[in-house]
């Protein structure tokens, strides 16, 4: 269904402590922290060669974990 | 809740065999062309759905009944990811008090690139973001 699309969204995430947060992966190779109250990215996370399929989060909300169709996870600050 | 490409959204009472509720393509305004996505909200009171083809439903969960279609996302394009967020527990003692967000923000994910912010108490799109500053639209 992804395969082909250059930027599509492939999961999103909650913030735990701060639910104001949300974290998208996608087909582009980034992940990216917004804040939805404002509607800003805080911040874009790249080092993937390939499509992001999808992240999780640790449990203080610190790190983002993220699995690459380049065969590698990722672990970056959310913020 | 369990939902399928057959477009049928079911909701179980995990004791019963039978459904609570079911809605298939020929319920009212509930054709998505087969559901990719879904979530319920904190207080288990809606369900948000989404399609293969970009649509988006709101469903009341003790009615089992479609509140409204949420469009912003490119027809064709699958809504891929759903989630409740919080804004409201954010907001520095200058909006509504904790308690007051009512149906609350759902955010959508989908093969457009956009992620769709709604304020659900007015069914109206707050924000777009998208990964992708230079697509065109």
């Amino acid at each position: 269904m992804l395969i082909g699309l250059q930027d599509a969204i492939t999961s999103l995430l909650v913030h735990p402590t701060k639910p104001h947060l949300v974290i998208s992966s996608s087909s582009d190779h980034t992940l990216r922290t917004w804040d939805a109250r404002a509607g800003v990215l805080v911040r874009e996370h790249k080092g993937h060669q390939e499509l992001i399929n999808n992240a999780a989060l640790g449990r203080s909300g610190e790190v983002v974990v993220s699995a690459g169709d380049d065969n590698v996870c990722l672990v970056f600050g959310t913020e | 809740m369990t939902a399928c490409g057959g477009n049928t959204l079911i909701y179980w009472d995990p004791r019963s065999p039978t459904p609570l509720f079911k809605l298939t393509a020929q319920d009212a305004r509930f054709d998505l062309s087969g559901i990719t996505s879904l979530a319920v909200n904190p207080a288990s009171t809606i369900v948000v759905v989404g399609g293969t083809e970009g649509g988006v439903r709101v469903v009341n969960l003790s009615k089992g009944e479609v509140i409204s279609a949420l469009g912003g996302h490119a027809e064709g394009e699958s809504v891929e990811a759903i989630v409740f967020v919080n804004i409201i527990g954010a907001v520095d003692g200058s909006s509504a008090p904790v308690g007051s967000s009512g149906a609350g923000t759902v955010v959508t994910g989908a093969t457009d690139g956009k992620v769709c912010i709604w304020d659900l108490n007015t069914s109206r799109l707050r924000t777009t973001l998208e990964h992708k500053v230079s697509r065109s639209t």
